[in-house]
């Protein structure tokens, strides 16, 4: 019972962790602070790998979470993840592909989609800037670091699929 | 035998209705979401900031591995530059040293005056330690979080600082923590002052600088000319460090002294108007 609360908990705990993560005060690090978007880019593979293990109503928190401590308007994130949820349920080959190469395009697809739609939709109705150079950056280290991302969390649902069976 | 009418059928959802019920519902929360942030909802706006004084904890426990790295890092890089360092001390120290002998003498003077003019002072004024709660990284523009709020008496326009000078100022107040606009802000106008020049105009923020607004020829200010404020907007006193001019061929900025990344820890000047007005 107990590893099973465990087992069904462990990926809201490890994408809270990452969203932390990705949020830890800015200032140990100075101005120049760039990072991939972990959380998008885990909570993506996740959808990719397994899109039952999070209901929409999680989703929507976590994407609303993760809106509140970075953005000014908040529900874009939760958005996009529901968003992506339904396209893979509604065919799974949609964000995942049999070719590694064509599901990295997809993913490339996705978060440029995502970076213009919140920075936009941020510049527009709030009139909040943003550093170009900054988020060309961090969007080339999240579609580097995305194969490394993409196994972490292939290796930890077939554990989770396996555990469940 | 009964068909069921497709009404019924709709109140037995299939697991698939289920699921796309609930993702409407999600759909709906969000763009409410959207639409209350983008009119500046106050009840949005007191969830994002109880929600980031409940997360700091967190936050900080994650953050203390990396500290203790940070510290490490900085712990060997001063050792190595230890005799150094001891040598720059000591010269401070002979500085400092004089400047007390001068502050006391100026202490003396000073409670020697007021017992002459019969003054009895009063505090109006308090000064806050805060720590920056959240400073979003890829956007310049952005306001920043500190864990000061309204329990520690933080009231909307106090000015925050850092030990270089003016970072901005308190627009929103959460219980336990507040918004500050930089001043490095494109929405922050400030009323300023050059010294040397004697000239009056404003400055606005432009992301890494300040830009000179409202002066008809911005290439009569001196390079490296020092800013200060002037309290012509009500918002800020008279005489704070603001920046130094910096000219180049094509145009006139501000540099700030402060920048909102110089450090960890920003105080707070509170005014408390009450005492002011007793004084």
């Amino acid at each position: 019972m107990e590893n099973r609360i465990f087992f069904r908990s462990f990926p809201y705990f490890f994408i809270f962790f990452f969203l932390f993560f990705e949020f830890i005060p800015i200032h140990l690090f100075g101005t120049q602070l760039i990072k991939p978007y972990m959380t998008f880019t885990i909570l993506y593979c996740w959808i990719c790998l397994d899109f039952q293990r999070f209901s929409p109503i999680m989703l929507l928190i976590i994407g609303l979470f993760y809106d509140f401590l970075q953005s000014e308007v908040v529900g874009l994130t939760a958005i996009m993840f529901l968003i992506l949820q339904y396209i893979q349920r509604r065919q799974q080959e949609n964000l995942l592909s049999n070719d590694f190469k064509k599901t990295w395009l997809k993913f490339i697809i996705g978060l440029i989609f995502y970076t213009m739609f919140f920075y936009s939709v941020n510049y527009f109705f709030r009139k909040i800037g943003f550093d170009l150079v900054k988020i060309l950056i961090c969007s080339a280290l999240s579609i580097a670091f995305f194969p490394l991302f993409f196994s972490i969390i292939d290796k930890l649902s077939e554990k989770f699929k396996k555990i469940n069976d | 035998m009964a068909h069921k009418s497709s009404f019924s059928r709709a109140l037995k959802p299939s697991y698939f209705n289920m699921y796309l019920i609930e993702l409407v519902v999600c759909f709906l929360i969000s763009f409410f979401t959207i639409y209350t942030s983008v009119k500046k909802n106050i009840f949005l706006q007191d969830i994002k900031f109880q929600l980031v004084s409940f997360v700091e904890p967190v936050s900080i426990a994650i953050s203390k591995p990396f500290e203790l790295v940070n510290e490490t890092f900085v712990f060997f890089n001063n050792l190595f530059n230890v005799y150094e360092q001891n040598e720059l001390l000591k010269k401070q120290n002979e500085i400092y040293k004089n400047q007390i002998n001068e502050k006391n003498f100026f202490e003396i003077e000073n409670f020697r005056l007021k017992k002459l003019l019969n003054i009895n002072e009063h505090n109006y004024s308090k000064k806050l330690i805060g720590r920056i709660l959240a400073d979003p990284y890829a956007r310049p523009n952005a306001n920043i979080f500190i864990d000061l709020g309204e329990l520690d008496g933080l009231k909307i326009n106090d000015l925050v600082f850092n030990e270089n000078g003016l970072i901005g100022r308190v627009v929103e107040i959460g219980k336990k923590s507040s918004e500050v606009l930089s001043i490095l802000n494109v929405n922050s106008v400030i009323p300023v002052f050059s010294l040397k020049t004697k000239k009056k105009f404003f400055v606005q923020g432009n992301k890494k600088n300040l830009k000179v607004k409202h002066l008809e020829n911005e290439h009569a200010l001196r390079h490296n000319e020092l800013i200060v404020s002037t309290s012509a907007a009500g918002y800020f006193k008279a005489g704070i460090n603001i920046g130094k001019v910096f000219k180049t061929l094509d145009e006139v900025i501000i540099d700030p002294f402060a920048k909102k990344t110089d450090s960890i820890y920003v105080s707070v000047l509170v005014y408390n108007f009450k005492d002011l007005t007793n004084w």
